[in-house]
């Protein structure tokens, strides 16, 4: 079992040693091809965890190992799917997408020949020419998960990539991004706040807890793959663990509020 | 949401407005002081004409503000700025009102409001000279014209773009149009009127001092047009610094004002 | 149908004041036409005033662009830049320029060089202010997401950074090129009377109102046709926004 990521004893601080301790002794492991979920409440450092390892963050202390080298600045074995989209206003579907690519000096005809079977794999197939505002929600959030397809990177980040969609819009993404993920496997790091989506994508989930932010413990999922999110939600499993979750959430909760 | 956590100091509480702005201005300062210095010894070193070192410029200000050189033209210069912005409020607020309530009058007006908004307003003053002279209202007018139809753009957007659901609220518990207007539109419409309201104010005093260079006789303006033909050019900086002040003065002023009216648009 | 029935109503007040007031000094609306017309087709006496006006306004705007933008980039990207430069342009947008005129003259001289000058002192500030001011309005999520997928610090800039600040570049220039007309109708009538301005004060002392008004009127034209120039070229440059 090769572990692709590799936390160790890892602190951040932001404003420096000294500042607002948003991670304390994190020690994670990833292996290859797994879908891991951060889950925990707003503070946690759950996202900061996540732009560590795809050196948007460089630790206080401790060190983030991706295929066994220090992540030193932008780590490009990583591609993000940012919570906002971050798409350019100014580019077209197919442009954005292909963004990525240019930025690894992938030639122009291959590059967009690469995007748009992104687009396509998406379902946006048509869109290539359209502008991210003519866009809806969901679909401009298809547009940043083709964008980070297409590089092929060995390991994908999402920032709570479905935070800001609606409840149907984001059941359609989740199953989408299971198809995806089953048919091209890579090890996923998926931030979310939603304990459904974290248990229903995930092969471990890491529950957070906050001020500061620690890892409080990581629960195996079993469900049998490929999903069908209807299908897991029905279980009873499936219902034990939600609740669980919800009550060690609660549990934090009440902890820092006293 | 993480840009918002990442400017914010590490520790400790939100500086409060007034902090904020002392720290503001005493960063400029700093650079502030640094320009008056490398004034005055580029004054010293050229030894120009056209360049007198700053401290003799800020001397040459005192003597024209105490010898009583100053006061009556600064009497008749803010005297000509209140009449002419009062003028430019009252018929930007009508004008625009109308506007922002009338696709009809909107449509009417709008060339001649933009084109008056594009052009300088000093273009008019040949015209306004030759109709009004050597009085007072040749300078009201030129005031007028640089202030109020920034007013009246601002109105009539702020008014045509009030919030439509809060109309359909007022209309849904059985508000009058006359009551609409007063309770929804004009609240709604505040802060962008305010704002038109305090670039008026940055236009009139610009129309005052140009008007006044024109006509190069009476103000603020006219002393320093009359000390430019003379030559006398420490007098000519110390009345741009003044103006300067002025202007900075009441832009803060009315930045001020308009913070307070403005606390709940948040 | 609205602009029609105001224009007809505006030319009839005009027209009727004018009448009734009798002046030598206010002509009627069908004599500034009349003026209006001549001027432009007949003898064609604007144009070359118009001309020599325009030419240091376009040479100063031309250098005031070339200089301020890169100004404002600089000034939103990097906070040394932003730190010198912010108590120039602070004191720049409070700095009233027309009392100063008659010190760049005697400092540069007479001919083309102060009015170059001078139209670059009247608008490169608000250029370089607007431009900082929309760049750093540039989304810096975009920013991290570019770098997250490798880009380098050129590849930032000629792929966010610059794409993004373009709409607030234009407003720059916008603002720029009034603020540049305005300082070329100042000096010419406060005190360089050439081009336009002197055509206009001779009109005014030979009491020939109807061209003083007629004149009038094509540089409020030329003021509003760059503004629509501007605004028409920004849109068709910004479709995506």
């Amino acid at each position: 079992m090769s572990s692709i990521i590799d936390i160790k004893g890892m602190s951040h601080a932001y404003g420096g040693a000294g500042g607002t301790l948003a991670l304390s002794d994190v020690n994670l492991e990833i292996r290859k091809n797994e879908f891991v979920t951060l889950l925990g409440p707003s503070g946690c450092g759950k996202t900061t965890l996540m732009r560590a390892i795809g050196g948007l963050v460089t630790p206080t202390s401790g060190s983030v190992l991706v295929n066994g080298k220090q992540v030193r600045g932008p780590n490009l074995d990583c591609a993000i799917v940012f919570q906002n989209f971050a798409l350019m206003p100014w580019a077209s579907v197919l442009q954005n997408v292909a963004f990525g690519l240019e930025m690894r000096g992938v030639g122009k005809a291959e590059r967009m020949e690469k995007a748009r079977e992104a687009i396509a794999l998406v379902g946006l197939r048509g869109f290539e020419d359209k502008y991210p505002k003519q866009l809806s929600g969901g679909m401009q959030q298809r547009v940043g998960l083709a964008r980070a397809l297409v590089v092929s990177t060995p390991i994908m980040l999402m920032d709570e990539p479905f935070g800001a969609l609606d409840q149907q819009t984001r059941r359609y993404m989740q199953e989408e991004l299971l198809n995806i993920w089953q048919q091209d496997q890579r090890s996923v790091v998926f931030v979310t706040h939603d304990m459904e989506e974290a248990i229903l994508l995930a092969d471990r989930v890491v529950l957070m807890s906050n001020r500061p932010g620690r890892i409080e413990e990581v629960l195996d999922i079993n469900f049998e793959r490929p999903r069908n999110p209807e299908e897991v939600e029905r279980m009873p499993e499936f219902i034990e663990l939600k609740e669980y979750l919800w009550n060690r959430l609660r549990q934090m909760h009440e902890m820092s509020a006293a | 949401m993480t840009s918002a956590v990442q400017k914010r100091p590490i520790t400790g509480p939100e500086p409060t407005a007034i902090e904020r702005w002392l720290r503001e201005l005493s960063s400029n300062w700093g650079g502030i002081a640094l320009i008056a210095l490398f004034w005055e010894i580029a004054g010293r070193l050229l030894n120009q004409l056209w360049l007198p070192p700053f401290s003799k410029v800020v001397a040459r200000l005192w003597d024209l503000l105490t010898d009583g050189t100053l006061a009556p033209h600064i009497l008749s210069s803010l005297t000509v700025l209140v009449t002419g912005f009062a003028i430019a409020l009252v018929f930007g607020l009508i004008i625009g009102t109308l506007m922002g309530l009338s696709s009809w009058v909107n449509a009417a007006l709008d060339i001649y409001v933009n084109s008056f908004l594009f052009t300088p307003g000093l273009i008019f003053a040949p015209i306004l000279f030759a109709i009004f002279g050597l009085s007072d209202a040749t300078r009201v007018s030129v005031v007028v014209i640089y202030a109020m139809f920034i007013i009246i753009i601002n109105t009539a957007a702020a008014v045509r773009h009030v919030d439509r659901p809060l109309l359909e609220m007022a209309a849904s518990y059985g508000a009058s149009r006359w009551t609409a207007l007063v309770r929804i539109v004009m609240p709604d419409a505040f802060p962008l009127i305010i704002a038109g309201i305090r670039m008026g104010v940055g236009r009139a005093v610009k129309g005052m001092v140009n008007g006044e260079m024109f006509i190069a006789l009476i103000g603020i303006g006219g002393q320093a047009a009359k000390f430019g033909k003379q030559f006398d050019f420490t007098s000519v900086w110390a009345i741009s610094v003044f103006i300067m002040v002025i202007a900075v003065i009441i832009n803060q002023s009315v930045s001020r004002i308009e913070q307070r009216l403005t606390r709940w648009v948040g | 149908m609205a602009r029609l029935v105001a224009f007809i109503i505006f030319a009839g007040l005009w027209e009727w004041g004018a009448t009734s007031a009798n002046s030598i000094l206010i002509p009627t609306f069908t004599e500034t036409a009349k003026a209006l017309f001549e001027t432009m087709f007949v003898t064609g006496d604007v144009w070359p005033a118009l001309w020599i006006s325009n030419i240091p306004m376009l040479i100063g705007y031309g250098i005031s662009v070339a200089v301020s933008v890169p100004l404002g980039l600089a000034m939103a990207r990097w906070t040394v830049a932003d730190r010198m430069l912010n108590p120039i342009t602070a004191l720049m947008l409070a700095l009233p320029i027309a009392p100063l005129v008659p010190v760049v003259l005697v400092a540069l001289g007479m001919g083309m060089t102060p009015k170059v000058v001078i139209i670059i002192l009247f608008s490169w500030v608000f250029i370089t202010t607007n431009v900082r001011a929309g760049t750093r309005q540039v989304d810096r999520h975009l920013v991290e997401m570019a770098r997250s997928f490798g880009a380098s610090e050129r590849e930032v800039w000629f792929r966010i950074l610059i794409p993004g600040a373009i709409p607030a570049v234009f407003a720059g220039l916008r603002i720029g090129l009034g603020r540049a007309f305005a300082g070329m109708v100042i000096v010419e009538l406060i005190m360089l009377p050439v081009g336009i301005g002197a055509q206009l004060m001779d009109y005014r002392g030979d009491f020939k109102a109807d061209l003083l008004y007629a004149t009038t009127i094509v540089v409020v034209m030329e003021a509003v046709l760059l503004a629509i120039a501007m605004q028409a070229f920004e849109r068709h440059l910004i479709r995506w926004k």
